[in-house]
């Protein structure tokens, strides 16, 4: 069942990575962009990864790719424009090319050690675990994004303010 | 206070001397305000003379300790430790740094105070208080020093502030020149100190860990193997022969009487020109297992000595005699310390920082009085217009040119009674030869000194001189101090075959009876020689005798004699007066070629082809880099990211 | 059950993050008051961190907190004074250059306050989120900071373009804390052994390129030259010195943590293949760096290709050779390049005019300005000595340190490479010398006399002059000398 799930959620997130980055229409590609970070929630409630999926959700398919779009539709391309940012030849090449590099680099890898052997920590991803851990044991990272936060919102004050 | 204490003392308060008129001149000129004149010259005059005070307090406790152990040591801190090299910064007196101790804080305050006389309308007189001090604390950490490296630091300080002071005057371009030709030929002695030190340090680090420290090295002599220790000898003193004015590197020092006249007293005549044979002497367990190296330096000084002396005889500029003079007496020191008689080499320097200041500032102060007029062919009868002057002036004469009982008969002879009967194993013929060489030396010494006496000070007035009168109390005390240290520290040293007990060598012989007992074994070799060495002496004295009678004949009785003389002898006459030719001869035998090969090989071939070369294809290369680059570039971000991202791939290629 | 939160031994060590990020966001909120005041309040915490930090200079024994979020032992102290010092400087030279263009804003100085505190935490951490959190908290403020001459089209490039590939190194860096979670099973660096070698290597190499970017190394040192260049001359010393200082200074820390063979850092270190790529990448940066330094017309693009080169040499210390990481070479040499570095940028600003809303930094301008100003001329030319490691400047016992050492690890190549490299410096180090006295022109050259710039150039000359000539001394009666400093932090790491 899980591993079902797995490679359906897999092969729709790639898929649509594919088109995000081919498509030549930004709204198309936004689109295709909120598929793939679906896709990958549904990876993370397969890893009972709770919380996260929750979050993938909200904060990136939802918040992100609104600001996204409105950014797309405050640009207002023209038509010609659009198309420049189509596949081309040489793109499509290059792509092409890398991805064969990557594909031959794990290879290589892979065949040197015989395969990956990650650790599988057991993992709890409920959002009573992840606030329990976030408030005990990570408080002080925690309250360092909060500063990243603050000093990232001052930044952008900053750059958008009309004049010193 | 301790004495260690004072000890450091005596080496800070002429830097805080120095720092104080420095940031005065600075803040000066930033506001255009001018520092009162007095102020200047009593924070310069203080600093020597509570150095003088202390430093005699140093003597006094060394005079108080046990014969051969009479130290005063001040560890003051470590200055690099970088692992396997260590340096620490230590201030050592012993007998022989007391003596100089004594003679360059205490002439040195004299000059100091004489300053502010001769200084009195210059406009940059607080930068010339600030270079002078500074001069003062690398003197003596130079002498203070226990180690070569702080030697070796105080020996480009002291280069540095002569260097600055010659071009004191440095809207004067000639003057300017001078310095810069005082620098680039002390470089080339520098050098050979320096690969001495090198050389040290290499070959005690075979045995240990390699050490400038003079102590160390005398306790760890054995390591060196015979032809090192010539080397090293031979290095060493290359630094010596430009520091200390020998031949062929002598030629800076004339030139160097461009700056101020108490420049002229306390460096390049009192002071730092007798670094050399400080340092000779300082090394003296050295030069005693060298005797090829001894040979070497005795050879050189005793020609140095006639060499410059009979350049002398020619000069009309009085401060040019001088500076011959001081040249021929500084060969006459290097005589001493190279056949082994260190405490006579050291007396010499001792007796000559009397009479040469005082001849000196005796200069310095006709000139003031003459309105810088140098020429004693227009001076003339100064000695009624000056009496003070004048009189010490003579003294001070009588004694460099060797008249019992003065200061330099005493050394003088001293030094040449030392040749007479020394010995050299790998020169033999070099003690004798230089003995000769240099009483011949203090013939024309009389001969020239009488000269220039004669004619400056008797005679009819000339020129400028008519309207001359004495100099202020700033001149005139000083120069009567100097003249008698001229007179009577002679007497320290009053060698024992006339009665004395020669104090001076038996002060000094603690520090070098590592070596072999100095002058006094040699003397004892030749026990049965006091019947010579009276001999000797008396012929000393006719000698003086004679130079002064003949400059009396020429001088101030047949005054055409010279005239004639040189019109009979053009070409000698000529050769002599310019110096024979020697700068020339340096200059088309070093100077000029490698000016020339630098031009020809390395400017047009080394340089331009090869460096030049090199550097352009380095700048076509980075060029061809950035066309290459920019091709992809143009300093777009996707270009980067994509260099960024491919080198990422190569690298995780190599190393996965 | 649990632990208390807080204690007081966290307070100490996390106390000089606390106070910079708290003073950061006070001097911000004076911004909205519009306050001119900004780099006094940024100076009085700035001054506070190093009260707090003082006392941890002496440190028995570090301080570990939070599975290694905060680590607080004598090298986090003294990398953060020497990232404080440099805030210091650019507090100090700030001002002026702000108010003569007329945006002297309390902002900016909070930025630089926020990104002090990211660069501490940088250096006092082996937690590989708290890692990458500060990597951020320390590069974005400098994003910003980066494009604040908004008059200058360049200034707003020169933001934009380290902001993306900022963007694609944190990415990195990130991807590789991954596969180090992946491979290990924690993201505490200090406690990571064993794990399956493919992954450790590929993540650790992946984290040591965030690295690389940010100090700027051969190939990934593209965006250097034009954000130095692009940035106000401020921002761009405050950027040269203390990024380098962060990450050279995390780097010490992770590098010592892999003297255990288990640990996938020592895979880079003394791995058949990894093991060559940091020499290769420390010969490129140094070579690259000085060879295109070499035609730079205008002093800070000079400058930003010699900042290359001196990561170059830092590099050499990094590589293990037959011994250990040069802890004491680099940490000294990075103080000497905080000095120099801060002082000749000092020089620029003083020295630097506006066309048209363009900031000009052309050598050629100069003529003749060390005559005119003498004070300047001799500053600079103590910093560009200093740079080419001239002695007696504290940049020659530097380099003296790194390379002797280097020698001694068995990296007698490496370091005929980099001394080949100084010399070829000098010739370019020394035109704007040459150019300061050599040549004279009758056009005026407006000098800024700032007595804030006065003194920022003077206290780096006195500093280089001093460390050059006596490392074994400290400047202040009572305060110890640099080395000793220098190896007592050394001998904190494991």
């Amino acid at each position: 069942m899980e591993s079902v799930l797995f490679w359906i959620l897999s092969v729709v997130a790639v898929a649509s990575a594919v088109l995000t980055v081919s498509r030549s229409n930004p709204l198309a590609s936004a689109l295709s962009l909120t598929v793939c970070l679906v896709a990958v929630a549904g990876l993370f409630a397969t890893l009972s990864a709770h919380f996260l999926f929750i979050i993938q959700l909200l904060v990136y398919a939802g918040a992100v790719m609104v600001l996204v779009i409105y950014v797309i539709m405050l640009l207002n391309l023209k038509e010609r424009e659009m198309k420049a940012l189509g596949l081309s030849g040489p793109r499509v090449f290059v792509s092409s090319l890398v991805a064969v590099f990557v594909v031959a680099l794990l290879a290589r890898a892979q065949s040197g050690s015989g395969g990956f052997d990650p650790v599988s920590p057991v993992l709890d991803g409920s959002a009573r675990r992840v606030a329990e851990i976030i408030f005990t044991s990570y408080v002080y990272p925690f309250e360092v994004v909060s500063i990243l936060l603050l000093a990232a919102v001052v930044g952008v004050v900053v750059l958008g303010m009309k004049k010193f | 206070m301790t004495v260690e204490t004072s000890l450091l003392w005596i080496v800070l308060l002429p830097l805080l001397g120095a720092a104080v008129n420095g940031i005065t001149a600075a803040a000066a000129a930033r506001w255009g305000k001018k520092v009162p004149h007095g102020f200047s010259g009593a924070v310069a005059v203080a600093g020597p003379t509570l150095a003088f005070l202390l430093a005699v307090g140093v003597f006094r406790a060394l005079q108080g300790m046990e014969e051969g152990h009479a130290l005063v040591v001040n560890e003051l801190f470590r200055w690099i430790d970088a692992g396997r090299f260590r340096a620490d910064v230590t201030l050592l007196a012993d007998p022989l740094s007391a003596v100089m101790l004594l003679v360059v804080t205490g002439i040195g305050g004299l000059i100091h105070y004489y300053s502010i006389g001769y200084m009195s309308h210059d406009e940059g007189h607080t930068r010339y208080f600030a270079y002078l001090n500074l001069f003062l604390f690398f003197m003596l950490m130079l002498i203070l020093g226990d180690s070569l490296l702080t030697l070796f630091v105080g020996w480009e300080g002291v280069g540095l502030c002569s260097y600055l002071l010659i071009g004191f005057w440095f809207e004067d371009t000639e003057k300017a020149q001078a310095g810069m030709k005082a620098f680039v030929v002390n470089r080339i002695g520098d050098f050979g100190l320096l690969l001495g030190m090198l050389l040290i340090i290499t070959t005690l680090s075979a045995g240990g860990e390699g050490t400038l420290v003079v102590r160390e090295i005398a306790h760890r002599l054995g390591e060196f193997p015979p032809g090192v220790l010539e080397a090293v000898g031979l290095l060493l003193f290359a630094g010596a022969v430009g520091k200390s004015a020998q031949i062929p590197l002598y030629i800076w020092l004339p030139d160097a009487m461009a700056g101020p006249t108490p420049v002229s007293a306390l460096i390049h005549a009192a002071t730092m020109v007798t670094a050399g044979v400080y340092m000779i002497a300082r090394m003296g367990f050295l030069y005693d297992h060298a005797p090829l190296a001894s040979g070497v330096v005795l050879v050189v000084g005793a020609a140095t000595a006639l060499f410059a002396a009979i350049i002398g005889i020619a000069q009309n500029d009085i401060k040019k005699v001088l500076a011959y003079s001081t040249v021929s007496q500084l060969g006459y020191m290097m005589i001493g310390v190279g056949v082994g008689a260190y405490a006579a080499g050291i007396f010499h320097v001792f007796t000559h920082a009397f009479f040469k200041a005082c001849l000196f500032l005796g200069a310095g102060s006709v000139i003031h009085a003459m309105h810088h007029e140098q020429d004693i062919r227009k001076m003339g009868g100064l000695l009624k217009k000056m009496p003070l002057t004048g009189w010490t002036f003579l003294v001070a004469t009588l004694a460099i040119a060797g008249f019992p009982p003065l200061s330099g008969f005493f050394s003088k002879d001293e030094i040449l009674w030392k040749a007479f009967s020394g010995e050299n194993a790998a020169l033999p013929w070099a003690p004798r030869f230089a003995w000769l060489l240099g009483t011949i030396a203090a013939l024309l010494t009389a001969f020239y000194m009488f000269r220039l006496f004669f004619t400056a000070f008797l005679g009819k007035p000339r020129g400028k001189a008519v309207e001359a009168h004495e100099s202020s109390p700033f001149f005139t005390v000083p120069l009567v101090i100097l003249a008698l240290g001229a007179a009577l520290t002679g007497f320290l040293g009053v060698p024992s075959v006339v009665g004395g007990s020669n104090r001076f060598e038996h002060w000094l012989a603690p520090v070098f009876e590592t070596s072999h007992g100095g002058g006094e074994a040699i003397g004892a070799a030749h026990a049965g020689g006091h019947g010579v060495e009276i001999g000797l002496m008396a012929g000393a004295v006719v000698i003086a005798l004679l130079g002064t009678l003949l400059a009396y004949f020429l001088y101030v009785k047949r005054k055409e004699v010279p005239g004639r003389i040189a019109e009979r002898h053009p070409a000698l006459y000529t050769l002599v007066r310019d110096k024979f030719y020697v700068y020339e001869a340096v200059f088309a035998a070093v100077i000029y070629p490698v000016v020339s090969l630098s031009r020809r090989l390395l400017w047009r071939i080394v340089d331009v082809r090869i460096v030049d070369g090199i550097v352009n294809l380095a700048g076509h290369l980075s060029r061809g880099v950035s066309y290459t680059l920019r091709f992809v570039q143009t300093g777009q971000v996707q270009t980067y990211a994509f260099i960024l991202f491919t080198a990422l791939g190569i690298f995780l290629w190599k190393v996965l | 059950m649990n632990p208390p939160l807080v204690t007081g031994d966290m307070l100490r060590a996390a106390i000089p993050f606390i106070l910079l990020a708290a003073g950061g966001t006070v001097v911000s909120l004076a911004g909205a008051w519009r306050s001119k005041r900004g780099a006094l309040f940024a100076a009085l915490f700035l001054v506070l961190a190093f009260w707090k930090l003082f006392p941890l200079l002496d440190l028995e024994k570090g301080i570990e907190l939070w599975d290694g979020a905060v680590v607080a032992d004598r090298m986090s102290a003294f990398l953060g004074g020497m990232l404080l010092l440099s805030g210091l400087f650019a507090l100090i030279v700030s001002p002026p250059v702000l108010r003569r263009e007329g945006r002297n804003r309390a902002e900016y100085y909070g930025l630089i306050l926020f990104s002090l505190s990211g660069m501490v935490l940088f250096v006092s951490t082996t937690n590989l989120l708290v890692l990458f959190l500060a990597l951020e908290l320390m590069s974005i403020p400098l994003y910003v900071l980066s494009g604040y001459n908004r008059g200058d089209d360049r200034s707003g490039e020169a933001a934009l373009k380290y902001f993306l590939l900022g963007s694609f190194s944190s990415a990195i860096l990130l991807y590789g804390a991954a596969l180090l979670f992946g491979a290990t099973g924690t993201i505490n660096m200090a406690a990571m052994t064993g794990g399956d070698p493919l992954l450790a290597t590929a993540g650790a190499f992946l984290v040591l390129t965030g690295f690389l970017f940010k100090m700027a190394a051969v190939p990934f040192h593209m965006w250097a030259p034009d954000v130095y260049d692009g940035a106000p001359t401020p921002i761009t010393s405050f950027m040269a010195t203390s990024v380098k200082i962060a990450t050279f200074g995390a780097l010490l820390r992770i590098f010592s943590l892999a003297g255990g063979a288990a640990n996938p850092f020592a895979h880079i270190l003394t791995g058949e293949n990894a093991a060559k790529i940091l020499p290769w990448l420390a010969v490129m940066t140094m070579t690259l760096g000085n060879v295109c330094a070499l035609t730079q017309t205008n002093i800070k693009r000079m400058l930003a290709y010699s900042s290359i080169a001196h990561a170059g040499y830092l590099l050499l210390g990094l590589i293990p050779g037959s011994g250990a990481v040069d802890a004491k070479g680099i940490l000294y040499y990075l103080f000497a390049y905080l000095l120099m570095t801060t002082g000749a940028f000092t020089v620029v600003i003083a020295l630097s005019t506006r066309d048209k809303g363009r900031e000009v930094t052309g050598v050629e301008r100069y003529a003749g300005i060390g005559f005119r100003r003498p004070f300047l001329g001799i500053a600079m030319a103590v910093f560009l000595f200093s740079l080419a490691g001239i002695p007696p400047t504290a940049g020659f016992f530097g380099k003296y340190l790194l390379f002797s050492g280097a020698v001694h690890r068995g990296l007698t190549p490496l370091v005929v490479v980099a001394v080949l490299n100084s010399a070829l410096s000098v010739y370019y180090y020394l035109r704007p010398v040459v150019v300061f006295y050599m040549r004279d022109t009758d056009t005026p050259v407006r000098v800024d006399d700032a007595l804030s710039l006065r003194v920022a150039s003077l206290a780096a000359v006195v500093l280089l002059i001093w460390f050059g000539c006596l490392p074994n001394i400290g400047s202040l009666p009572g305060v110890p000398a640099l080395l000793h400093w220098v190896g007592s932090a050394a001998a904190a790491l494991p």
